[in-house]
């Protein structure tokens, strides 16, 4: 019985050895996958390590502290939860070594895979981190006043779990729990958490629905639709990004108006660097069909083709800007058409100058404002 | 018949072809060569899907204008849209090509309940057979199919045979050549057997 035991937990520590290593291979490769924007995760984003770390606090300041402003508390966790799902979509197949699954589960007992995937997505989340290291702070009198922390924090971990098993789930969650958000009435934080608990369980019952397979294709809009509606999630990580920009813009013109243009070019900048690095994504694809489309004689229409998406997310997230602010001009559309287009050609011809090219502009830019 | 002539073919640094000549002239040819000799490259090149170096490929004494309207392939080597289910592959390709869509050989390869499987979900078996459906489906005079019997079931393999031993008989100048490592049923529909 002890020797089994013994056995046993040696197994289950080798086997831990191997995900952990596995996790540690994966990240790094996917890491590498980031080389292209190396510069500027290393300039903007590395100087900038502080200040993010320093948001994601205050954000979850907003969601703890909002019994003055239920909704606004309410949305600022529901951004939250999607960012948290945006970059535990982006780590799933690390956490979950899902390359090696079948192998996985030929060496041990199934449930150990999903222990030891509850282990590092633990690990991986550390937007769940940032939460505990303040619900560990908080004393019993403070808990007393907001319990919605605590539903907010089981929300994360479950949402942790659907994005792992059951990924579907979380975009009708997300859905429904946006309309939620829009009902023209405010109720307590802890009925919005709760609220949104529901909304998510409810969505686990839902059943996938893959309209794509019943769409007729016919053309090569239809193609890059399809790749598109398999690859969501390119498009929804940077709408949640944009959302973000966008939050941050408004509140920085509440503080300082007289600043609006250069926050104008700001959010301009990100809205360039989200539409235009959707090019990696459809240049990535060209590489791969290319030949099946030089077979149809349709190269010279793919090849083209590839640049238009990048151009479509410019459009409406600059409608989408001008709409929510009133800041409808010409010129910003203009220019973002342009450093969009330079940014895709950059892309093309040389990769590895794409975030040089994007800080200089936005650099110059703001340097003609002033 | 299809003429190679001093054909220089190299990838980075590895030489695959140096002043190659070769002249397929039977209706219907079996390549035959080892793993890594370059069969498969010396077919995408013959159907305009691989450039080279240096020399010439004669089709009927001409080199090809539009090689897409008179070549058709099927090979592993053309990633084929692995998010598209096999019908919306299909589809896409007959439109492009203007033919129809293909009834008797998704019939003949008993592909119908597959059609809405996503072509990355399919078995390798059926794989080959969307790729296969996908090159017969475009009646060009010079078909060429690398490894065509690879992964399919002895069924489908009887089929595809069948759709070869009819494949030329209203193309007076057109041409089959196949790479197989098993000829024996190809040899025994008429194939000639060459070396690279």
């Amino acid at each position: 019985m002890i020797a089994n035991l013994k056995q046993s937990i040696g197994q289950y520590r080798f086997f831990m050895d191997y995900r952990f290593q596995a996790y540690k291979t994966e990240l790094t490769q996917l890491l590498l996958q980031l080389k292209s924007f190396g510069l500027l995760f290393l300039v903007v984003l590395g100087s900038s390590v502080l200040g993010l770390i320093l948001l994601l606090f205050l954000g979850l300041g907003k969601i703890i502290d909002s019994s003055d402003a239920p909704q606004y508390g309410a949305q600022m966790a529901w951004l939250y939860l999607l960012l948290q799902s945006v970059m535990l979509s982006a780590m799933k197949s690390a956490i979950k070594n899902s390359a090696q699954r079948a192998f996985q589960q030929t060496l041990v007992k199934r449930y150990w895979l999903g222990l030891v995937d509850i282990k590092l997505l633990l690990l991986s989340n550390g937007w769940l981190i940032a939460s505990l290291v303040i619900a560990i702070e908080l004393s019993i009198n403070q808990w007393l006043r907001v319990p919605h922390f605590l539903v907010f924090l089981l929300l994360q971990f479950i949402l942790g779990i659907l994005c792992l098993y059951k990924p579907i789930a979380l975009v009708y969650g997300f859905l429904l729990s946006a309309m939620w958000l829009m009902l023209p009435f405010d109720v307590s934080p802890l009925t919005y958490q709760c609220g949104f608990v529901l909304l998510f369980a409810l969505s686990t019952l839902m059943v996938p629905f893959n309209f794509a397979a019943k769409l007729e294709l016919s053309s090569l809009t239809g193609f890059w639709l399809i790749f598109f509606i398999h690859n969501s999630w390119t498009l929804i990580w940077r709408g949640a990004l944009l959302l973000c920009v966008f939050m941050a813009f408004e509140v920085l013109l509440q503080e300082r108006a007289n600043l609006a243009d250069i926050f104008s070019i700001l959010s301009l900048a990100f809205v360039v660097l989200f539409s235009s690095s959707l090019q990696f994504d459809c240049s990535h694809l060209h590489q791969q069909y290319s030949v099946f489309f030089k077979m149809q004689n349709k190269q010279t229409a793919f090849f083209i083709g590839q640049f238009v998406p990048s151009l479509i997310v410019l459009l409406l997230s600059l409608i989408g800007f001008f709409a929510l602010f009133n800041q409808a001009s010409g010129l910003l559309l203009l220019t973002g058409i342009i450093w969009c287009a330079l940014q895709q050609a950059i892309m093309q011809k040389k990769p590895a100058h794409y975030a040089l090219v994007w800080m200089i502009t936005t650099g110059g830019l703001l340097a003609a404002l002033t | 018949m299809i003429e190679v002539i001093g054909l220089n073919k190299q990838f980075v640094t590895n030489v695959v072809y140096r002043d190659y000549n070769k002249v397929f002239s039977s209706q219907k040819i079996c390549i035959e060569a080892p793993n890594g000799q370059g069969k498969t490259t010396l077919l995408m090149m013959l159907a305009g899907l691989e450039t080279y170096e240096s020399g010439e490929l004669l089709f009927s004494g001409n080199a090809l204008t539009e090689p897409h309207k008179q070549v058709a392939i099927a090979s592993d080597s053309i990633a084929l849209p692995d998010f598209l289910t096999a019908k919306q592959i299909i589809n896409l390709s007959s439109n492009t090509f203007g033919c129809c869509w293909p009834t008797a050989i998704v019939d003949g390869f008993n592909f119908n309940e597959f059609l809405n499987t996503r072509f990355d979900a399919l078995s390798s078996g059926n794989q080959k057979k969307c790729q296969l459906i996908l090159a017969l489906m475009r009646d060009a005079p010079y078909l060429l199919l690398d490894e065509p019997s690879a992964a399919l079931d002895q069924a489908s393999i009887e089929y595809l045979l069948i759709l070869l031993d009819e494949y030329l008989v209203n193309k007076p100048q057109g041409q089959i050549i196949i790479t197989c490592h098993e000829p024996e049923p190809f040899l025994l529909h008429g194939f000639e057997c060459m070396p690279l």
